[in-house]
């Protein structure tokens, strides 16, 4: 019996936990047996994929990491596949219900194993659109009316009555018309549901293109140096950079990895909030940082290195920038 | 994260709800029955029940209910209190003027039932289902500015409460740098910077409370923007240090109507959060952090007088830090 609790082992010890602390999404190894009708250099795999409440995970995919081996489950949850013995990571996908990952498996050749796989159901989680600031600049006073086009914003500083006017000052400041105050920057916070669903309005998700994102997949020990790496790139100074990293990097250092995706300028206009600025500046650049604190240097969408556009300030400049932390990047793979 | 959290426990609780015909108040705790018992005393009322944690058992993938021992039941003066044993029981007898009713024990959230009505020669039956309470805090977001007129060769060396997770740019023993205006240079790199930044986690905070009474503010959190300014002014931060604070706090406190808010100001914020070394001394130094707790209902067992702000004049080679925490409310019932 020993041998086949491998998986186990870690559950055990977790055997009775608190329930706030629930993993919600685990698999156990049933058995682990040598079966001379399974051929050479493969490896029979099946099991059960259940919900929570033990009810049966229907049209599930299974499949090794390239995807070059998956099968769906059945109506009572099976599923039954052929790996290959050099495998050495499945996983269990659904639209609806958690993502699992067995990392480094040895399906040893000639051996029959039943996994069984327990996840839960996904629900569309609020999200916060996080401390979106707004800096102006300008070499000459400049009065300037700001609208932000979003319905659900959740605090405003300084108030915000259908729209902010303020003057830009020498010093890189907003005097607000309405409290006759000084501020350094606008700032806003708004509410939005996060859902895998594509295309549901008010929600929000890594952006994809036919399955692609452009993204980056970072270790979080270099956050700092990613942070300042990409918004030196895409135009931020250092004020607004170190503004951006002590709000964002002690988040994303959570994890051992993460998950980042960049929204820049129209993309935060249509999946954030549009802003209509008057007079119109010269030169804009809003940037919109999504990301997911990973365990795991894995993401189940296909990635690629996006590239981020530089910038030049001139004149009246606006710069906005504001991010969310993301639960799950997975898109449909 | 927190958004899962309490998910969790939301259907954790509302699988405990269908299991069993029982009137609910709240969903952290149960009242099982309340009825007429002759055997208890005129001007009396009896409470009996039964604590417990949830657990979870990975195997079966069920979640079920065990006894929890050691937990406290208390009338909020602490006048009336029972512990439960092993069984997770207890029995206290309350009078029948009593009408509150907390339940405590150290790593798990605290349970208070308000406004009660405890019947004379009542027998009442109530089970406390605790959620566990992760008793780390962060020290969030001290920010320290500096300003002087001429250029000058600074050093910082700090050591704080707890365990040092972010600082930016990075503390390595100390940060050497150069002040000119309201600019920082850090020797190293030869970057600028607007402020120092760290942060910390620690389990050692704890409002300063003496004889249940506190000088601080309870405040309803519709004002707090109002509020925030006029201390922060009070205490000498001016409009870019205000507006870095109350963007980084509002949006927090605002999460409850209530709000127990009390400053750590200069040699508290030494002597509690962190020890800090400058050199050369600076002229004028304000050290600003704020506890707070958000609240439900004003309701608390706590007298709140109005926390003196002394008022701060920049000189000099000035100084400015501030952060803060937020406390659970557990940490009002010691």
């Amino acid at each position: 019996m020993k041998k086949y609790f491998v998986g186990f082992l870690l559950l055990g010890a977790l055997n009775s936990v608190h329930a706030e602390s629930i993993m919600r999404n685990y698999y156990t190894v049933v058995s682990n047996e040598f079966n001379k009708d399974v051929k050479v250099g493969t490896c029979l795999l099946s099991g059960k994929v259940v919900d929570m409440n033990g009810n049966p995970i229907q049209s599930g995919t299974i499949a090794n990491l390239d995807r070059s081996r998956s099968c769906i489950t059945d109506a009572k949850g099976n599923y039954s596949m052929v790996l290959s013995s050099k495998d050495t990571a499945i996983f269990f996908y659904h639209e609806n219900y958690g993502e699992i990952v067995i990392w480094k498996f040895e399906f040893k050749s000639q051996h029959q194993v039943v996994i069984n796989f327990f996840s839960d159901e996904i629900s569309d989680l609020p999200i916060m659109v996080e401390k979106p600031v707004i800096y102006l600049y300008s070499d000459t006073e400049t009065d300037v009316e700001i609208v932000l086009n979003h319905d659900a914003l959740s605090f405003t500083y300084p108030v915000y009555n259908k729209g902010w006017n303020v003057q830009t000052t020498s010093a890189g400041g907003l005097l607000d018309k309405s409290t006759g105050k000084e501020y350094p920057y606008l700032f806003w916070e708004a509410c939005l549901t996060e859902s895998r669903r594509q295309g549901k309005s008010n929600s929000l998700n890594y952006k994809s293109e036919n399955n692609l994102v452009q993204g980056f997949l970072i270790k979080s020990d270099s956050t700092v140096s990613f942070l300042e790496h990409s918004l030196s790139k895409l135009g931020l100074n250092e004020k607004e950079q170190t503004d951006f990293i002590t709000y964002w990097a002690p988040r994303m250092i959570q994890k051992e990895f993460a998950f980042v995706q960049f929204l820049v300028d129209e993309e935060y206009e249509t999946s954030i909030a549009g802003l209509t600025v008057n007079p119109k500046p010269d030169s804009q650049r809003r940037i919109y940082m999504l990301f997911t604190p990973l365990e795991k240097p894995f993401v189940f969408l296909e990635y690629e290195t996006q590239i981020l556009p530089s910038f030049s300030r001139k004149g009246l400049t606006l710069i906005e920038w504001g991010g969310s932390e993301l639960g799950n990047p997975q898109l449909v793979p | 994260m927190k958004n899962l959290f309490l998910l969790s426990v939301a259907i954790c609780y509302s699988q405990l709800l269908i299991a069993g015909d029982i009137s609910v108040l709240n969903q952290n705790y149960i009242i099982v029955s309340d009825e007429f018992s002759s055997e208890v005393p005129v001007g009396k009322c009896l409470v009996v029940g039964t604590i417990q944690e949830t657990t979870f058992d990975y195997m079966t993938a069920s979640r079920e209910q065990v006894p929890l021992a050691g937990g406290l039941v208390s009338t909020l003066d602490r006048k009336k209190t029972a512990t439960s044993d092993t069984d997770g029981k207890f029995k206290l007898l309350l009078d029948s003027k009593d009408t509150s009713l907390f339940f405590f024990k150290k790593s798990f959230e605290e349970i208070v039932i308000w406004k009660y009505i405890f019947k004379s020669q009542h027998k009442v039956t109530i089970n406390f289902l605790p959620g566990i309470n992760s008793a780390m805090m962060t020290v969030d977001k001290p920010v320290i500015y500096l300003y002087s007129d001429s250029e000058l060769k600074t050093e910082i060396q700090f050591t704080c409460k707890g365990a040092l997770t972010f600082t930016y740019p990075e503390y390595n023993d100390k940060w050497e740098i150069t002040v000119n205006q309201n600019k920082i240079t850090e020797i190293k790199s030869g970057k600028t910077y607007p402020y120092l930044f760290w942060e910390a986690e620690t389990n050692e905070l704890e409002f300063e409370i003496e004889n249940q009474t506190m000088n601080g503010f309870l405040i309803k959190t519709d004002s707090v923007v109002v509020f925030l300014e006029n201390s922060l002014a009070t205490l000498g931060l001016n409009s870019t240090e205000q507006t870095d604070f109350i963007t980084f706090w509002a949006p927090r406190i605002i999460s409850k109507p209530y709000a127990l808010v009390q400053f750590f100001i200069d040699d508290l914020y030494q002597e509690k959060i962190s020890e800090m070394t400058i050199t050369p001394t600076p002229d004028a130094i304000r050290r600003v952090f704020m506890m707070f707790t958000p609240l439900e209902s004003e309701e608390i067992n706590l007298t709140v007088l109005p926390q003196k702000l002394n008022s701060f004049e920049r000189k000099g080679f000035t100084v400015v830090e501030w952060g803060g925490s937020e406390i659970s409310t557990s940490n009002l019932i010691p």
